[in-house]
C-alpha cells in the first residue's frame, strides 16, 4: 500500500519509513505540515500517518485542511502523551485511529492495516466467513464447518472484530478499544482470558486453529 | 447538593437575620414604650383633670362667697349649659345630705373616693355613655358639699390615639426595616455567592476564575475580593511554573523513549539474531513498557488535576459502565476462581463526566480487588443511589488494607509491603483519586471485616 508519513523527529520518522517499506510498502515522508498537505493533495494515498506537533502547519489543521479539500484517505494521527484531549481532537478534526508516542511498531502497522482494510460503506454484510467459520451477523449464530458454536454475546463481539479484520494482526489495545470501549491498559489479562475461552470453543474442538497468537505484536485470524 | 429556594437562601443569609433580629428588639422596645407611654399618660390626664375640676370648683366657691347659694346654683346651672353628653357630671349636697342641685341623683360613695363607673351612678336623665368611669372630686362649700366630675372619655380617647399611632409606626418601621434588610442581604448575598462561585471554580481546577469586582465597592467585602483574586493568582503562576516543569520533563523524555524502543524493535527485526539475545531484547522492551507506562499514567494524573478533560463532559450512565465492566471482568475472576458479583439498584445513575475517565476509575478498583485478593475471594460489586448522588462500590474478602495505611496508599508510588512484589507502579489509586476529583466524588476506604471497601461517593463534594 501507498502511505504518507508527515513527522518532523527525523529518527521516528526513518524508523517507520524503514520498517514499512520493509513490510513491501511505499512511503512518502514530509518533515513539516505544508509539505504534508501538498503531498496529500498531490498524490493517492491508501493511507496517512501524521504526527501532532509539526511545525509550518500543526497536525490537526494539517487533518482539518486535508478533509477540507475532500481527501478522504484513512489518517492515523500520532499524538504526545502529554496531550490526553489529543485523541478526542484528533477524532473531531477528522482523523480515523490515534496512537500514543512512544508506540511500538506492531501496534502502527497492525492500526494502518486495519484503517485500509476498511470498506467503503458498501452494502452491509450479514454473513461473515473466513475458511469454515460461518458468523450469521442477523440471527447472531456462529457455526463452523457446520457445528453450531454457543458464544455468549461478549465473545461473539470479540470474534465479529477478528472476524472482520482476518488475515491482520489486532493488538491487545485495538481489541480492549474495539470490544471494551477500554482506553488504558487493564492490569489484569483481560483480552488474553477472553481469547483464551473464545479458542475453546472455536478452535479446540476443531482440527486446525484460526485464532493465532503473533509474538510480541497481538492476534491474528486466519485459515 | 440538596436545593433551597432563593426565600431560603435569602433569609439564612447574615444581614437579613440581622435585619429580623433587630425587628424583633424594635418590637421589645416599642412594648416598653407603648407601656410606660401609657401609664404617664393616664396619670399625667387624670392629673390634669383633677386641676380642671379644682379650677371648675374655686371658680363656684367664689360664686358662692359673694352671692351665697343662689349665686352658686345659678353657677351650676351655666355649669350644666357648657356640658356635652354628660361627660361631665356634679352634685350639690346640704350638710344632711339631702339633693340641692346637679345632674345626678346620687352618687354611690363617699367623698374621699375619687373615681365611680358609670353603671354606679344614678343619673338625673338619660345617659348612654356606658363605656366611661368618672373622676370625682369633693368639696366643701359652708357646710354643703360640692361634687365634680368628668368622664373618663378623653383620658381613653387619648390612650387610643396614642395606641393607634405606636402601633402604626411599629408595623410601619418592621416593613420599612424587614425590606431595607432584604435588599441589603440580597445584595451581600450576592457578593458572598461571587466570591464562593470563584472559589468553587479554583478548587474544580480553573484557576482563571476571579471574584467581580464592583468599581463602587470598597468595603470589607471587596477588600476580601481582591485578597481573595490576589491568592488565586499567585497559586495560578505556581501552578503553571509546575504544569510547564512537568510538560517540559514530558517533552524531553518522550522523543529518546521512543527511539530507545525503536532501537531495541530494529534489533528483534534481524533474521540473524541468536535466541539468547532475542530474549533479552524482549526483556528489555518489557522494562521500556512499564517506564513509558509509569510515565503515562504520571502525566495523565497531572493533566487530569489540572482539570484538562473539564470541556469534554458529557452524560455518563454508570450503569452502562458497570455492564462493561461485568462483560470485561466476570471472565478474568473466574479464570482466578473467584467469585465476582454485580448488582444495580434502580436509581438515576446519570452524572455528568468523561465516560472513558469513569471507566478506567471503576475499572482500576475492581482490579485491584481481582488481583489483591486470592481465590476463594468473593467480590460484591454496587451501584445503588447515595444521598448526593449514584455511589460505587465495590467490597472483597480478601487481606484488607491496615487502618493506618488507608490514608496513605493514594500517594503516587505508595505500595504496601506486600504487594511490592506484585506487578504494578503504586499510581493506580493516585489515579482513582484525580479522576474522582475531577468529578466531585470522594473515595473512602473502609473494613469490610474482612476485606476491604472501597466506595466512590458521587455529589459529594458538590
Amino acid at each position: 500500500m501507498r502511505v504518507l508519513v508527515v513527522e518532523d523527529d527525523r529518527e521516528t520518522a526513518d524508523y517507520i519509513t524503514s520498517s514499512l517499506k520493509a513490510q513491501g510498502h511505499v512511503v512518502d515522508h514530509c518533515a513539516n505540515g505544508r509539505d504534508g498537505f501538498l503531498n496529500a493533495l498531490d498524490n493517492d494515498y491508501d493511507v496517512m500517518v501524521f504526527d501532532r506537533m509539526l511545525p509550518e502547519l500543526d497536525g490537526l489543521t494539517l487533518i482539518r485542511s486535508v478533509r477540507g479539500a475532500g481527501i478522504e484517505t484513512p489518517i492515523l494521527f500520532l499524538s504526545a502523551m502529554d496531550g490526553i484531549n489529543d485523541r478526542v481532537e484528533g477524532l473531531q478534526a477528522g482523523s480515523d485511529d490515534y496512537l500514543v508516542k512512544p508506540f511500538s511498531f506492531h501496534e502502527l502497522s497492525a492500526r494502518l492495516a486495519a484503517l485500509t482494510r476498511r470498506p467503503p460503506l458498501k452494502t452491509e454484510e450479514t454473513v461473515l466467513r473466513v475458511v469454515g467459520l460461518e458468523m450469521n451477523l442477523i440471527r447472531r449464530t456462529v457455526t463452523r464447518n457446520g457445528t453450531l458454536i454457543d458464544l455468549q454475546p461478549r465473545e461473539f463481539r470479540l470474534l465479529e472484530y477478528l472476524m472482520r479484520n482476518a488475515g491482520r494482526v489486532l493488538t491487545r489495545t485495538m481489541l480492549l478499544e474495539a470490544v471494551w470501549d477500554f482506553h488504558f491498559d487493564p492490569k489484569t489479562n483481560v483480552v488474553e482470558t477472553h481469547i483464551s475461552r473464545l479458542r475453546n470453543k472455536v478452535d479446540k474442538p476443531f482440527e486446525a486453529d484460526l485464532i493465532h497468537t503473533v509474538r510480541g505484536a497481538g492476534y491474528s485470524l486466519h485459515g | 447538593m440538596a436545593k433551597t429556594s432563593v426565600l431560603q437562601r435569602l433569609f439564612r443569609s447574615t444581614s437579613v437575620q440581622l435585619s429580623l433580629r433587630f425587628a424583633l428588639l424594635y418590637a421589645l422596645v416599642s412594648a416598653v414604650v407603648f407601656v410606660a407611654a401609657y401609664k404617664l399618660a393616664d396619670y399625667e390626664t387624670t392629673h390634669w383633670i383633677h386641676e380642671q375640676l379644682e379650677a371648675d370648683a374655686q371658680a363656684l366657691q367664689q360664686e358662692f362667697a359673694s352671692n351665697g347659694l343662689e349665686g352658686l346654683l345659678n353657677g351650676l346651672k351655666a355649669y350644666e349649659a357648657f356640658n356635652f353628653e354628660n361627660h361631665r357630671i356634679y352634685l350639690l349636697l346640704d350638710a344632711d345630705g339631702q339633693r340641692l342641685a346637679g345632674n345626678v341623683l346620687s352618687l354611690p360613695l363617699d367623698l374621699e373616693v375619687s373615681y365611680a363607673d358609670w353603671a354606679d351612678i344614678l343619673f338625673a336623665g338619660p345617659n348612654d355613655n356606658e363605656a366611661f368611669g368618672y373622676v370625682l372630686q369633693g368639696f366643701d362649700l359652708g357646710g354643703n358639699r360640692l361634687i365634680l366630675g368628668t368622664s373618663t372619655y378623653f383620658l381613653l380617647e387619648l390612650l387610643e390615639g396614642l395606641s393607634g399611632g405606636l402601633l402604626l409606626g411599629f408595623v410601619f418601621l418592621v416593613f420599612i426595616g424587614l425590606g431595607a434588610g432584604i435588599v441589603v442581604g440580597q445584595r451581600t448575598e450576592r457578593r458572598v455567592r461571587e466570591v464562593s462561585k470563584t472559589l468553587q471554580a479554583v478548587a474544580s481546577g480553573d484557576l482563571t476564575a476571579r471574584v467581580a469586582l464592583g468599581q463602587a465597592d470598597s468595603d470589607d467585602l471587596a477588600r476580601l475580593s481582591a485578597e481573595i483574586n490576589r491568592t488565586i493568582g499567585q497559586l495560578q503562576k505556581l501552578v503553571e511554573s509546575q504544569k510547564q516543569i512537568t510538560a517540559d520533563i514530558a517533552h524531553d523524555l518522550r522523543t529518546p523513549m521512543q527511539r530507545l524502543r525503536q532501537r531495541l524493535e530494529a534489533i528483534t527485526q534481524s533474521s540473524d539474531l541468536p535466541e539468547r539475545i532475542g530474549l533479552e531484547i524482549d526483556t528489555a522492551i518489557a522494562a521500556v513498557e512499564e517506564l513509558i507506562e509509569t510515565f503515562h499514567a504520571l502525566l495523565r494524573i497531572s493533566q487530569i488535576e489540572a482539570g484538562a478533560r473539564k470541556e469534554s463532559f458529557t452524560a455518563v450512565n454508570l450503569a452502562t459502565v458497570l455492564a462493561r465492566l461485568e462483560d470485561a471482568f466476570s471472565a478474568v475472576a473466574e479464570e482466578n476462581g473467584q467469585t465476582l458479583r454485580f448488582s444495580v439498584r434502580p436509581a438515576p445513575l446519570t452524572i455528568a463526566g468523561d465516560q472513558q475517565l469513569l471507566t478506567q476509575m471503576m475499572a482500576n478498583i475492581l482490579e485491584n480487588a481481582l488481583r489483591h485478593c486470592p481465590s476463594p475471594a468473593h467480590i460484591d460489586v454496587t451501584l445503588s443511589a447515595g444521598q448526593e448522588g449514584p455511589v460505587f462500590m465495590v467490597s472483597d474478602d480478601g487481606p484488607g488494607i491496615p487502618q493506618a495505611e488507608r490514608e496513605k496508599v493514594f500517594r503516587r508510588f505508595y505500595r504496601l509491603d506486600k504487594s511490592r512484589t506484585t506487578p504494578g507502579n503504586g499510581l493506580g489509586l493516585s489515579l482513582v483519586q484525580a479522576i474522582a476529583d475531577l468529578h466531585a466524588a470522594e473515595v473512602s476506604l473502609s473494613d469490610n471485616a474482612p476485606g476491604l471497601r472501597v466506595a466512590v461517593l458521587f455529589g459529594a463534594r458538590a
